[in-house]
């Protein structure tokens, strides 16, 4: 595809430019809640925080809420009674590389292969996606170990890199393009300045072996000592997985009031004991370290095998989270260490 | 000035030496500024790993219904974290002789930047240890007179529709992680009611009520038995602070009930006690 011209945005005029968006569009982006923001659907341009490297939970909840409505349905005559409606369509703003990254691996899950999501799809499809560079890798930060580029994403449709006092835009799709039409375009020297922001050098000081090497060990090591040592100090909360751009297991129930339910899904979380438990009161996953090994065997080994991606875009959030410093990098390169050394043996 | 994480250290390896212990639950350096992460020593040459500062924020009594099989437990423990230990004992979890209490009189640990004391800490009615087996320093009283943050005061300082935004508020925040209610010594129920299908107690996350039942039930059914440590306001991702009626809880079980959680391995559970001259003036 050829890249259209890319336009130029004075960093005073991005509130005004969201509020134009407004007009036609439901527009969600970065917004302050107390310390820290949140992906929120905006009432004014101004409401946009970009403040903070990131929003503290993914933009997954976007296109798959943490609780939502399938249907509701009569329970005497077993027929759907409602749907819920569709939105006009929204667009997603300042959405991170790490985020873009993670909606490429949801993409996988729920709109590729034989079974299709069409609750995801719907919105999904409704949405145009804008995201935003970033600069200044943060403190758990580690995107680079799954190479992500943090100056560019291929499925964006507009991408913002931030210049002194400017955005330089970047145009993917004709549908991005029609939101910057009446911008001007930007100049070489635009161009140089956001070159040069790119290669500016940043300190990488994760010691992990390469990521294709260590997903093809882990699969191999399923009866390893070292799941147990990781596991000790997990608590076995969900902070890790709901903040986790990539997480996408769900419980469904159905809640009944009179004649009517309502059929809805929640995100669910693989540390909790419930997670695995059968009906029949067999639960295969009974302990931590089961269920540890899991989350690291899904995200690193076996997502690669059924969709050819790793399932972990390096946002650091669950670094952020954990309470008792459960930090995923260190879980990375002591399996590095420890495999490397087992399969020389 | 004593060197608390030399002494601390030096009691683990003796111990674990002396195989008076099968493993020491200690602190040890994490990954990220301002903070500590449980660590788990098994030889007395690794006590060295075990750090001691102002950071050692977790209360590691919640590990301790898990390993217990292991064997004695020995466990670096702040005040609050052994009322926590001392609740466990009354509701017979565990047992006395299972755990090797390390333990101190505690100045108080940081918050987040490290900058201020925390609020729980600054409000903290035991800051020496109720029971030990090893104590570092002398036991004696340190004066916490540092910067704090005191929201505990300024939520019942403001009237009750006030008091009511600001709780349901904090609720919409809650993401339902049970990270608050994990990093707990006291929420060992081994099945939780809210992740009860048959019946179902509360709806799965639609809803603000739902979570607030949540919420509420859990400062329930810690009342009196609460360590005031603040493990559940730390492990909260989102920040969702209901410090205040937890200590207004607690504060209650006091002036109603006389109980202080957690200072009398020997005392009965306030939950599960019933006297004649109880507190029963909302019986009309």
């Amino acid at each position: 595809m050829k890249t259209m011209k890319e336009k130029i945005l004075a960093k005073e005029n991005l509130a005004p430019f969201l509020d134009e968006l407004l007009k036609t569009y439901r527009v969600v982006a970065p917004v302050r809640a107390g310390d820290y923001s949140l992906y929120r659907p905006l009432e004014h341009g101004g409401d946009i925080c970009l403040d903070y490297l990131r929003p503290i939970k993914s933009a997954k909840e976007i296109f798959f809420p943490q609780n939502e409505t399938l249907f509701y349905f009569n329970k005497r005559t077993n027929r759907v009674v409602a749907s819920p409606e569709g939105e006009k369509t929204t667009v997603l703003f300042g959405i991170t590389p790490c985020d873009l990254a993670g909606i490429i691996a949801q993409d996988r899950i729920f709109s590729s292969g034989t079974f299709k999501d069409s609750y995801y799809l719907r919105r999904r499809s409704q949405t145009i996606l804008v995201g935003i560079a970033c600069p200044i890798p943060g403190e758990t930060c580690f995107c680079h170990v799954f190479g992500i580029d943090r100056f560019a994403s291929e499925i964006a449709d507009l991408f913002f890199i931030p210049l002194q006092n400017r955005y330089l835009v970047r145009v993917n799709t004709e549908q991005g393009g029609k939101l910057v039409e009446h911008l001007q375009e930007a100049t070489e020297a635009d161009l140089r300045e956001a070159e040069r922001l790119a290669a500016q050098p940043v300190e990488l000081k994760e010691e992990i072996m390469p990521i294709e090497e260590l997903s093809h060990l882990l699969s191999e090591e399923f009866e390893s000592p070292v799941w147990d040592d990781i596991a000790r100090k997990c608590i076995g909360c969900a902070a890790c997985t709901f903040v986790c751009p990539t997480c996408h297991c769900f419980d469904i129930t159905d809640e009944i009031r009179r004649d009517i339910g309502r059929r809805s899904r929640t995100w669910d979380g693989c540390m909790f004991p419930m997670f695995t438990l059968h009906a029949s009161g067999h639960n295969p996953r009974t302990n931590a370290t089961q269920r540890i090994r899991q989350r690291i065997l899904h995200k690193f080994a076996y997502f690669k095998d059924n969709q050819g991606i790793i399932s972990c875009t390096g946002c650091g959030r669950c670094v952020d989270v954990c309470p008792v410093n459960v930090d995923i990098r260190e879980v990375l390169k002591y399996l590095s260490e420890t495999l490397k050394d087992a399969s020389k043996k | 000035m004593i060197d608390y994480q030399t002494e601390i250290r030096k009691r683990a390896a003796e111990l674990l030496k002396n195989k008076e212990v099968a493993m020491v639950i200690g602190y040890g350096a994490a990954s990220l500024p301002n903070r500590t992460m449980p660590i788990f020593i098994t030889k007395p040459e690794e006590a060295d790993k075990l750090v001691f500062n102002r950071f050692c924020t977790n209360n590691l009594s919640v590990y301790l219904m898990r390993l217990k099989e292991l064997g004695r437990l020995a466990i670096v423990s702040k005040p609050c974290d052994v009322r926590t230990i001392v609740c466990l004992i009354q509701e017979k979890q565990i047992e006395r002789q299972q755990v090797h209490i390390i333990s101190f009189a505690c100045p108080g640990v940081k918050d987040g930047d490290g900058k201020f004391l925390s609020f729980v800490c600054a409000n903290c009615p035991v800051t020496t240890p109720p029971i030990y087996d090893s104590l570092i320093g002398d036991g004696r009283e340190v004066k916490q007179a540092e910067d704090f943050i005191d929201n505990v005061t300024e939520f019942f300082s403001r009237l009750p529709q006030e008091r009511w935004e600001m709780f349901k508020a904090e609720i919409a925040k809650c993401i339902r992680c049970y990270a608050c209610r994990n990093a707990c010594p006291m929420c060992y129920c081994k099945e939780c009611f809210v992740e009860r299908a048959l019946p179902r107690w509360i709806g799965e996350g639609a809803e603000l009520t739902d979570t607030m039942i949540f919420h509420i039930v859990r400062a329930i059914h810690v009342a009196g038995r609460c360590g005031e440590c603040g493990a559940c306001l730390r492990a909260c991702p989102m920040g969702v602070n209901l410090g205040p009626i937890a200590k207004k809880i607690q504060e209650d079980m006091l002036n109603l009930f006389r109980h202080q959680a957690g200072l009398d391995p020997e005392a009965p559970a306030a939950l599960s006690t019933f006297e004649l001259n109880d507190y029963n003036d909302f019986i009309k």
